[in-house]
């Protein structure tokens, strides 16, 4: 018995050294959540007069240059987002539509997918939808092209008008 | 009155079979190794640019880890190839697939004890980085030792920086809070 309880401390005496030894990584990665349109600024959408009695106006060359830009990082297992569009103001007789192409350039992950053409109201619109972990790119020619055009609706309701301002809003919610 | 029954001489041996096994018991030891340092907290930095993503990869300070130990005579005797192997897997706690970690020394220092006939020990190899596996151990370096050995030999190891890096990081990567364990183990080569 002794001759066991002998061995077995010097086994345990053996096996006593440090054969392995830890250190810890942690890492954290927040939620994120950012959209922009790129290039900033303004622009104008113009109808033309008609030169022959009895046409119509002429629409507006639809506005091309701008880019929605986002990255987001959602949690495990959390919802996706969208990106919805609205206007401060509607013209009477005019519609103003908006549509998002397929994302493109840069980005990588759940990259969003366009709505389609909406006509814009004061109330927020869905124009991309289904972003997960994602992000386009940076600035123009990333991310989900836009193209913005004028359209005339109820032609009793036109008026004439010069400089009329339009505010588009886009919010990237969940 | 003088005992001698056959069954007291029994004991008697018993016992000083015994010592000598708890006296090589306290000679001998195992082959150590020790992680100085800290733990790193990975840094970072936040996105502020709508469109962007994270660099992907972060490295810690070169001197994080300092691994140091010890190769007792006993064990050095056992090392057929002649080189103790220091290994590393990670065991994680909340990990993703596409994080990757890797480590690399710098530096350390092999010095030789007790009575010893040309003999030679060097650190080798985990120079550049190695991945960290998960669960199964990788080769980080070797601790390479020749020569005769004679009385009271053993190895020591002290002074390798180890820096550690991560890779795949990304907002495509769940945002949460990732933790996990770098364990290193040494052993036979």
């Amino acid at each position: 018995m002794i001759l066991i309880r002998s061995l077995l401390l010097l086994v345990s005496f053996v096996l006593s050294g440090l054969f392995y030894s830890q250190t810890t990584v942690t890492m954290t990665l927040p939620i994120v959540t950012l959209m922009d349109i790129e290039p900033t600024g303004s622009f104008a959408l113009n109808f033309t007069a008609p030169t022959e009695a009895g046409n119509a106006l002429g629409n507006p060359t639809p506005n091309t240059s701008k880019w929605v830009n986002y990255t987001s990082a959602i949690a495990p297992g959390g919802l996706t987002r969208k990106i919805t569009a609205s206007v401060n103001k509607v013209i009477a007789g005019v519609n103003i539509r908006l549509q998002a192409a397929a994302a493109s350039g840069a980005g990588g992950g759940t990259l969003g997918t366009s709505a389609g053409i909406v006509t814009l109201s004061t109330t927020a619109t869905t124009i991309i939808s289904g972003i997960g972990g994602a992000y386009t790119g940076n600035g123009a020619n990333n991310g989900h092209a836009l193209t913005i055009s004028l359209t005339t609706n109820t032609y009793a309701n036109l008026i004439a008008q010069a400089n009329t301002a339009i505010v588009v809003t886009y919010t990237i919610t969940e | 009155m003088k005992i001698n029954s056959r069954f007291f001489r029994k004991i008697r041996l018993k016992k000083y079979v015994s010592c000598i096994f708890l006296a090589i018991g306290c000679c001998l030891g195992a082959q150590t190794i020790n992680v100085g340092g800290s733990n790193w907290t990975v840094s970072v930095p936040t996105i502020t640019e709508a469109g962007t993503n994270y660099a992907g990869t972060y490295e810690s300070a070169t001197n994080l880890i300092t691994l140091s130990g010890n190769l007792p005579g006993s064990f050095l005797n056992l090392l057929t190839t002649g080189a103790a192997r220091v290994s590393v897997h990670h065991t994680p706690t909340t990990w993703n697939s596409n994080l990757h970690l890797y480590a690399k020394r710098s530096g350390g220092s092999a010095t030789i004890s007790g009575l010893c006939v040309l003999c030679t020990a060097t650190i080798n190899g985990g120079t550049t980085y190695v991945e960290i596996p998960q669960a199964v151990d990788t080769a980080f370096f070797t601790i390479n030792f020749t020569g005769v050995l004679g009385l009271g030999n053993s190895v020591s190891y002290t002074g390798i920086n180890t820096q550690l890096q991560i890779s795949g990081v990304s907002v495509v990567v769940p945002a949460t809070t990732y933790n996990t364990q770098v364990v290193f183990t040494i052993g036979a080569n």
